[in-house]
């Protein structure tokens, strides 16, 4: 009885659970529907379309087409959630569009009538300070009234702006009023504009005719913080059009903040890059890199059409963002500065000279960016970077600063890291024509092998093969057993000990060889040998022998040929002359071996190597254990002629 | 001195000597191809599960993990010496610029943290190939391999020769043991400091290895001649039975992964170069960056 209550108990357990996973299945799937089960909406704006979903959604892509089933707007998007999309459109009125949204599994297709008439109106932005463009497409500037916080510090000076854009295709004019308190004092206003006492204040007033679609005008002026009590700032534009007048009003509720209470409420929280110019990092790229690959892809690129030749000056080449968080309770107007200097020092390098339209005035020679920090919140901050030529590799010092509008005195410095990389073009050349080597060689060795070896008598064959078998075991067994060994106790150093046997040793064996079969070809054979043993008894086949080898033998072949050994063969005469000449050619081949080694373990391997350690290689290993060797081989070879006669 | 096979009846010993090298040389390639430290390490974990269930005795087992474990030593003191990607965070000097010689040849030589992170890491390239190579190798006779060989379409005469040089091995060791014996007696040491000394003591200490040994070619090949023996005449090979469909099959399976693979990364390679985008292979781009 108790065991059977006890398994109903287990039993009521596993439905419950069971029950419970059904449920939060089922509001998962129910919750991935809800976004598009209510259709999203559309709204035709001035030169764009906005669509609002029930929730943050993510889209795939968006297509557009209108009346007569053309497509005019496609985009793809990242499948980032999103709860409005704003896409640009030259809408015609009064006309049907059909628009497909992609979640990458169904579709949805909403229908939208565009307004008969393209709506007469004027887009206002107002802010002191005045920290931002006017937003393309943004629906706040059309808003017939708004109110907006912002802050300063105390005693600065800061500049203020109204932005006006005017739509609709007939003219209309305008009248702007700006009503300063008595704590503001004016310290610079536009030429045009007039400035009248008002009861508590200044009114700064003034007027344009606007008849241009999507015309754009503005006014700014500079004024002092006077006072610490908030203040509270309006302006009215008047619009009258050929059809009536319209009035649009802005408040600006300016908050003086301390300097401490700024630098208090205001933290970077990220800095990245290379971004987009929407500010999200780039992939592809390692965080604070810029990589300039080869002159010839980039070609490659524009000739495909993937990419563009180096933009002009005035392009930003890339962007970095930054993250400020505010804590504050209004929002905060701040000023970001960056520029990128040597690391040591405080000097912008020539190449990343940002543009003088961009630098404005700066006498650092920042880039400058101003911006309103939400209250309580993380704005995304996103800098352009100029790069006018390609920089030198190396680390750079990326100095950000941030001050708060008006004030000279930033409340946060910090520098980050920048690398700028290159394609290691020696690397790659070298194992370009290590590649190119290698395959012309491959190609000699099956078109001539058997010509190389058809005239060989057996005894030549077994020779060469004893030879192998004492390369094997004299250099490649000695090396298989202590070159970890060797490789772990002295670094970078172990070169030094290893290039004895394989250099010396080698080729004061190779010398002895060929002065007994004075042949081409027969290096090659050895080395073969050798190889093949090698791999048969130690397992060491890889797929990069082909072209490490490759390069060995082909060089190795042509300095012999060229100092004369395998081309005069038996007239060849060992004089003290003829030894050091090919000393000196083998010497040069063994170090471009050694060089190509190198440099394939760069490009293949990912490893680094210090240019003296590849000097250190070439010098001692190429020429100097290459050079002793041939004179050890000659001496050494007088004593097996001797037993050939 | 024909080397034996270590492995008999294991599973290692069964495979087909062909798709042995085919297998070396497709991890050959992953070793080049592969950057993702996991992608990397599960290559090392493979090939180290290989070799324990190679069927090897316990000791050359142990003989190939030191072995492993020195050259990935070896490799992370040298990238530690040499690292110059950044960021880098000097662990201590080793070399100051004002040191007498050394200080004017290496400049400022620093021990990096970064770089015995990233020498470990590239030297699981090696480590995982020499551990895979050997264990393919000793649990392969010397006859198979060279079968093998002939399989994958190497030139007849280089087989010969190979296996003559094999011949030749025993009693090159042997001589040499002998000539060490008589240094020994008389009280010689081969290895010195001076490196110009060490080449004399080694041209003299082979001098008679050399000379024995070469007396013997000349036997070997009148023996070789006197029997009419032509390594160029095609009736000397004998040919290999063809490979097992299941054995074809995994051959044909691993190429086709390593072509796979070799095009992919040359997609990537491709996009991060800036040379070819396409939005389509925004996953493989992906599984590249993070994987692969």
């Amino acid at each position: 009885m108790w065991c059977t209550d006890r398994v109903m108990g287990r039993v009521s357990i596993h439905m419950g659970l069971l029950l419970f996973c059904a449920l939060v299945v089922m509001a998962c799937a129910a919750s991935g529907r809800d976004a598009l089960e209510h259709s999203p909406r559309a709204t035709f704006m001035h030169g764009a379309v906005r669509l609002d979903f029930f929730r943050p959604f993510a889209v795939a892509w968006v297509r557009i087409t209108d009346k007569y089933d053309r497509t005019v707007f496609f985009q793809k998007y990242g499948k980032f959630e999103q709860k409005h999309l704003q896409m640009p459109l030259a809408w015609e009125p009064d006309a049907t569009y059909r628009i497909d949204i992609g979640t990458g599994k169904r579709t949805v297709v909403v229908s939208a009538r565009s307004p008969k008439a393209e709506t007469a109106g004027a887009a206002v932005h107002f802010g002191i300070p005045y920290a931002g463009r006017e937003q393309p497409f943004s629906l706040e500037g059309e808003r017939r009234h708004s109110e907006n916080d912002y802050s300063a510090a105390m005693g600065s000076t800061v500049t203020g702006g109204l932005t006006l854009r005017h739509y609709g295709a007939k003219p209309a004019a305008y009248q702007v009023d700006i009503d300063l308190p008595e704590g503001l004092e004016i310290v610079e206003v536009p030429a045009g504009m007039q400035v009248s006492e008002t009861g508590g204040g200044h009114r700064l007033g003034a007027s344009a005719r606007l008849a241009a679609p999507n015309q754009l005008t503005y006014f700014v002026f500079r004024v002092r913080l006077k006072t610490k009590t908030p203040l509270c700032c309006k302006a009215r534009v008047i619009r009258r059009d050929a059809i009536g007048e319209a009035c649009i009003d802005r408040t600006v509720n300016l908050f003086p903040m301390p300097l401490a209470e700024i630098r208090e409420n205001v933290e970077m929280k990220r800095v990245f890059m290379p971004t987009s110019a929407k500010g999200l990092f780039d992939t592809k790229s390692r965080p604070d890199t810029l990589y300039f690959g080869p002159r010839i892809f980039r070609k490659l690129a524009h000739v495909l059409g993937t990419a563009s030749l180096p933009k002009n000056n005035w392009s930003p080449f890339t962007h970095q963002t930054v993250h400020l968080r505010s804590t504050a309770k209004t929002p905060l107007s701040v000023l970001v500065t960056a520029r990128i200097t040597f690391r040591d020092s405080d000097q912008v390098p020539p190449r990343f000279l940002p543009p003088d339209h961009f630098t404005g005035k700066l006498k650092d020679k920042s880039v400058a960016i101003a911006a309103t920090l939400a209250p309580q919140s993380v704005t995304r901050i996103i800098m352009p970077v100029f790069i006018n030529s390609t920089p030198q590799p190396g680390v750079y010092g990326r100095h950000i600063h941030v001050y708060p509008m008006g004030n000279s005195l930033p409340i946060m410095r910090e520098v980050r890291p920048l690398y700028v990389t290159r394609t290691d073009t020696t690397a790659v050349s070298v194992t370009l024509a290590s590649f190119t080597l290698s395959i012309g060689g491959l190609v000699f060795l099956v078109v001539k092998f058997r010509g190389l070896i058809a005239d060989m008598p057996v005894r030549h064959l077994v020779v060469i093969s004893f030879f192998g078998a004492v390369t094997f075991a004299g250099i490649n067994v000695p090396l298989r057993i202590f070159n970890s060994l060797i490789c772990a106790l002295f670094g970078p150093f172990s070169i030094l000990i290893t290039g004895f046997f394989n250099d010396l040793i080698y080729f004061s064996m190779i010398i002895a060889l060929l002065r007994l079969i004075p042949r081409p070809g027969v290096v090659t054979l050895v080395f073969l040998v050798r190889y093949l043993l090698s791999g048969m008894m130690l397992g060491g086949f890889h797929v990069l022998d082909l072209l490490s080898m490759g390069t060995s033998l082909v060089l190795k072949e042509a300095a012999l040929y060229a100092s004369g050994i395998t081309r005069k063969k038996d007239a060849f005469e060992w004089s003290f002359f003829n030894t050091l000449l090919t000393a000196l050619l083998l010497g040069a081949a063994d170090a471009a071996i050694n060089a190509t080694s190198v440099y394939l373990h760069v490009i293949f391997y990912r490893l680094y190597f210090a240019d003296w350690y590849i000097f250190l290689s070439i010098l001692f290993n190429g020429f100097v254990y290459t050079g002793i060797g041939v004179f050890f081989g000659r001496r050494f070879s007088n004593t097996l002629k001797m037993v050939q006669e | 001195m024909e080397k034996k096979s270590y492995t008999h009846g294991s599973v290692f010993s069964r495979i087909d000597p062909r798709a042995k090298i085919l297998v070396l040389l497709y991890a050959s390639t992953l070793s080049v191809l592969l950057d993702s430290f996991y992608a990397l390490a599960t290559m090392g974990i493979l090939c180290f599960t290989a070799v324990l269930f190679s069927g090897l005795p316990a000791k050359k087992i142990a003989w190939i993990c030191l072995a492993a474990g020195l050259v990935t030593w070896g490799t992370m003191f040298s990238q530690a010496i040499f690292y110059f990607g950044e960021p880098r965070t000097v662990l201590f000097n080793l070399v100051r610029l004002d040191t007498p010689v050394l200080g004017w040849i290496t400049g400022e030589m620093n021990v990096y943290r970064e770089g015995l992170y990233h020498g470990a890491i590239q030297s699981l390239r090696f480590s995982a190939m020499m551990v895979l190579g050997m264990a393919l190798c000793w649990s392969t006779d010397t006859r198979g391999l060279m079968q093998g060989l002939l399989g994958i379409r190497m030139p007849y005469i280089l087989s010969f020769m190979t296996v003559t040089a094999l011949r030749f091995l025993p009693g090159i060791i042997q001589e040499a043991e002998m000539v060490r014996r008589a240094w020994k007696v008389r009280g010689m040491a081969l290895f010195s400091l001076n490196p110009f000394r060490m080449a004399a003591n080694w041209v003299i200490f082979v001098r008679p290895v050399f000379i024995n040994g070469y007396r013997k070619t000349v036997i070997l090949s009148l023996s070789l001649q006197s029997r009419a023996f032509s390594p160029f005449s095609d009736h000397s090979r004998r040919d290999m039975p063809p490979m097992t469909k299941g054995t074809r099959f995994v051959c044909w399976l691993g190429f086709a992964g390593v072509f796979g693979l070799l095009a992919v990364k040359i997609m990537y390679w491709l996009y991060i170069g800036g040379i070819y985008y396409n939005s389509a292979l925004r996953g493989v781009y992906r599984v590249c960056r993070f994987y692969v």
